[in-house]
């Protein structure tokens, strides 16, 4: 079975990187990220929720209670100027990273 | 973290239900939206204590935790609580005394305006000092000294007010800017100003207003009498203010010094008077400064007229925004108090250390069970520290009470002024927070160290704690045993006088400006009326009053202490003190002197003293050894001159009675009043200074025994609590050894033997810490060595005694072992 869980310190990234697109409650945070990895990603409660309540400890995002399209009651996290900031920032180090590590694969 | 982050966090210890509640629900939400085909939700409550721990309160839950289950533990064993929070109490509780009396002392200022640009100048040469100025030589130096801005000059005397003329009050005679300059409000009338120099005004104490005049809202304007002289009152004065380490009754203007005291020349007198100068000096300013800026002064008031100032005077600034200088003595003083009470302390902590050492003993299967279901040794101390931490907790709030109240009964029994009551401030709070911690490590290390180490069998650190109380004890009991020694020594040996049949009669002459001339004329008419009282023995006119805080004295090359007295030839009659060699001087005599037999060992050992010169006079003869002035100080030696008409104005006269002093003293009060109408004398019992005098050593011995007896009690149950915990610990090996025939005397060899080195080195080191205290104590000892035997012997009876006393019991229990039980249990 093929290894479906998040790189270790990306998941705030990918997190706040769905939420740019609108607020989104915590269920479907993790479907979103999901189908946008093709289903070759699985996000476990045991470490999403641990990530939005480290958001909302950061002020990257902001909680509120509404009614979903299945009347029921969600709570949407929303993204603040802080987050997006942050999601920038850690994007951009990301890239660079990531270019670096592409680099040694490629060449050594 | 920056500061929204520290907000959130804040916010959420505050509001953690809310918190809580929406992370529940959030997760229901999510439970109920998955899909058949998803993996299943996890263990919801371990999910949400993920998710919380985010906030980073994990820390304050433990703590939360470890603090209930603290309070289940003292619940369940009540008398082990109650025990360690008096100990503790008792412990931390000398140690707030001691720090709100040295608070009030040294480290807080006077309640006066800008306290610490305050001095008081004393005059300074190179062959002595004096404190006090006369009002002449004052305004001399202020006025040429641009250093010292507001200068103050203030008398204090003791006066009549109104009516009742047998009784003195004290009041200050002041210069008109000194109220207002030192930061004094009135709370009726208004106070002095440029104007009052010398009116008819006075100001009152609030404390007087209410007492004397029933806080009568009128009293502004009416006129009272001072020594028989009106005077109109302009204000009553806060009781928030305070410079004088005495309480005053009134203040007046100095200029009306002559007409509250007729005849007083303290306003046209060049030579000693008896002005205390203050002043303010810029920060800047410092004693050398002042030396250089004054010594040109004092050198014109020198030429100006030869009495009115030292030969070479200069004037030194002494801090005076504050009750006590912090200087040599007082450190000596606080280092001397905050070593009893901090060995108290350790006593407290050692003793507490023990009774819990025995309980952590048997909550060792507690602590393994812990450990074995995943409890980390790090939480484990962390719970047993925090338990330490909360028994702490309610001694020190104990301690606040305790130490609060100790303070104001032992200032009840100074008459410091009332401004200077000890309040509980954050600092003695903070002060007494700190020692808490600090003693929480000190006995909270016991429990803690056999928690995780429960297979250590602590037979040093037990040692360690048994020493540690044994030292104490014996510090603080040698010390009392020392003190009560010297207490008894003042009481029942001879100060080498008689103070139970004298009345001392002070008319304070130079006060009243009496001239030689005047005060021969006063003491010959006081001496002859009183001769015909029947029960009037013997008088005497001399200048220092016995147990009296006049003195006059020099440092002799043997590092003895000289007393200059000047007498009358009855002097020694009078007092009780003979002669024992040569003879007494007459009242023709000048150029001689008397010593005492201890002068004449100080000053020239193994010599015959008659003949020899000493200042100026022909020794003529030699007397007792009497300590009238320095009573407590064995290095007081004293010299008697014949009184010259000079020194008259300083007298004051010595009555010997057949009859009881105080049956004496109506009459010869009224005998004193009727010489000279305008001079008011206070006459006195001489065996009431004499009790107060030995108040200071009566005291200390009371404070000093109640510790030395919290010390030996704490020490006492200590090692009766260890060697009952070792005999719970070796019950079986008791039992084995009775078994195989082991007599009592090896049984209890067997249990006290680790116990002999710890109690010795201890006794030891309590003897030495004693003795060194003792060495800077001796001028207070009345003559008892710091190494008296008896204190030292006798303090090792009491040790052996109380620790015997309080290992019986358990020692008997280890008696009673039965070796079937025991081994039966194996």
């Amino acid at each position: 079975m093929p290894n479906s869980s998040v790189p270790p310190g990306t998941l705030v990234m990918l997190v706040l990187r769905v939420l740019q697109a609108g607020p989104l409650h915590g269920y479907a945070i993790a479907q979103r990220l999901h189908q946008l990895s093709s289903d070759a990603l699985r996000i476990e409660e045991g470490s999403l929720y641990p990530a939005l309540q480290r958001i909302l400890l950061k002020g990257w995002a902001r909680a509120e209670w509404t009614m979903s399209e299945t009347n029921r009651r969600v709570r949407l996290y929303r993204l603040t100027p802080a987050g997006r900031r942050q999601l920038e920032s850690e994007m951009a180090d990301y890239e660079r990273l990531n270019a670096a590590i592409r680099s040694i694969l490629r060449t050594a | 973290m920056t500061l929204g982050e520290l907000w959130r966090r804040v916010d959420y210890l505050l509001h953690r239900s809310r918190y809580e509640r929406e992370l529940r629900e959030e997760m229901a939400a999510h439970v109920a939206m998955k899909q058949e085909d998803e993996p299943r939700f996890g263990d919801a409550l371990r999910l949400r204590e993920d998710a919380a721990d985010v906030w980073g309160w994990r820390w304050w839950d433990h703590f939360v935790q470890d603090v209930r289950f603290g309070v289940r533990q003292l619940r369940r064993a009540p008398v082990l609580a109650l025990s360690g929070v008096v100990t503790l109490a008792i412990g931390l509780g000398v140690n707030v005394a001691v720090f709100q009396i040295v608070d009030v002392a040294l480290l807080r200022p006077l309640p006066v305006k800008d306290p610490d640009s305050l001095f008081r100048f004393v005059r300074r040469s190179p062959h002595g000092m004096t404190t006090s100025f006369s009002y002449r030589s004052m305004e001399f130096y202020a006025e040429r000294t641009g250093a010292i801005s507001a200068p103050m000059g203030v008398v204090y005397a003791e006066v009549t007010l109104d009516e009742d003329r047998t009784r003195h009050v004290p009041v200050d005679f002041v210069t008109p800017n000194y109220l207002t300059e030192i930061g004094a409000v009135p709370v009726l009338g208004r106070l002095f100003d440029p104007t009052d120099a010398a009116a008819d005004v006075v100001v009152l104490s609030d404390a007087a207003w209410r007492a004397r005049y029933a806080a009568d809202p009128a009293i502004v304007g009416r006129t009272i009498h001072v020594n028989g002289h009106p005077f109109t009152v302009a204000g009553v004065l806060s009781p928030k203010f305070a410079l004088a380490e005495h309480q005053v009754t009134a203040w007046l203007p100095i200029g009306t010094h002559p007409r509250a005291f007729p005849g007083s020349r303290l306003l046209t007198d060049w030579s000693d008077g008896p002005v205390t100068f203050y002043g303010r000096l810029s920060r800047t300013e410092s004693a050398a400064t002042l030396k250089d800026a004054t010594v040109t002064t004092g050198r014109a008031l020198h030429q100006v007229d030869a009495d009115a100032a030292l030969e070479g005077e200069w004037l030194e600034p002494r801090a005076a925004g504050r009750l006590a200088e912090p200087d040599a003595r007082s450190a000596a003083v606080i280092a001397i108090a905050g070593t009893l009470t901090g060995l108290v302390l350790l006593a407290a902590c050692a003793n507490l250390g023990t009774l819990l050492l025995a309980r952590a003993f048997t909550r060792e299967r507690e602590m393994a069970i812990r450990l074995s279901v995943g409890a980390s040794r790090g939480r484990l101390l962390r719970q047993v520290l925090t338990e330490s931490l909360l028994l702490a907790s309610l001694g020190a709030a104990a301690a606040l009470w305790l130490g609060s109240s100790a303070t104001r009964v032992l200032l009840s029994l100074t008459d410091a002024p009332a401004v200077l009551q000890p309040h509980l401030d954050w600092r003695a709070i903070t002060f007494t927070a700190v020692l808490a911690v600090v003693a929480t490590f000190a006995f909270g290390a016991v429990p803690a160290l056999h928690a995780v180490q429960p297979r250590l069998r602590h037979m040093r650190l037990r040692g360690l704690l048994v020493g540690a109380q044994v030292a104490t004890a014996c510090t603080l009991v040698v010390l009392a045993g020392l003190l009560v020694r010297a207490l008894d020594r003042a009481v029942h040996t001879s100060l080498g006088f008689d103070y139970e049949h004298q009345i001392t009669i002070d008319p304070g002459l130079r006060t009243s400006g009496a001239r030689p001339a005047d005060a021969q004329e006063y003491w010959r008419r006081l001496e002859t009326r009183l001769t015909h009282i029947p029960a009037v023995e013997s008088l005497a006119v001399a200048t220092l009053p016995p147990l009296g805080h006049r003195v006059n004295s020099g440092r002799l090359p043997s590092g003895a202490i000289g007393i200059y007295h000047h007498v009358e030839p009855s002097y020694f009659d009078v007092m009780g003190i003979s002669l024992l060699g040569g003879r007494l001087f007459d009242s023709r005599d000048t150029g001689t002197a008397v010593v005492s037999d201890s002068f004449a060992a100080a000053v020239w050992p193994g010599e015959n003293p008659l003949g020899k010169l000493h200042q100026g006079r022909t020794i003529v003869g030699v007397v007792n050894a009497a300590r009238t002035v320095l009573v407590g100080n064995d290095a007081a030696v004293e010299m008697y001159m014949p009184i010259d008409a000079e020194h008259l104005p300083d007298g004051f006269l010595i009555v010997r009675v057949r009859d009881d002093p105080r049956t004496m003293l109506p009459q010869i009060v009224s005998a004193a009043r009727d010489i000279d109408p305008k001079i008011l004398p206070s006459v006195a019992v001489l065996s009431d200074a004499f009790d107060e005098r030995v108040q200071i050593p009566a005291r200390s011995a009371m404070v000093a025994g109640a510790l030395g007896t919290v010390a030996l009690l704490l020490a006492a149950t200590g090692i009766a609590g260890l060697i009952g915990f070792t005999t719970s610990q070796r019950v079986r090996e008791i039992g084995v050894r009775v078994a195989l025939g082991a007599r009592p005397r090896h049984i209890v060899e067997a249990l006290v033997a680790h116990y002999r080195l710890p109690v010795a080195a201890g006794a030891a080191i309590g003897f030495v810490i004693a003795s060194v205290m003792a060495f800077v104590l001796r001028s207070e000892l009345f003559g008892v060595s710091p190494v008296d035997p008896v204190s030292y012997a006798a303090t090792s009876a009491l040790l052996v005694l109380f620790a015997a006393a309080a290992s019986l019991g358990p020692l008997r229990r280890a008696l009673r072992v039965d070796p079937v039980t025991v081994l039966r249990a194996e």
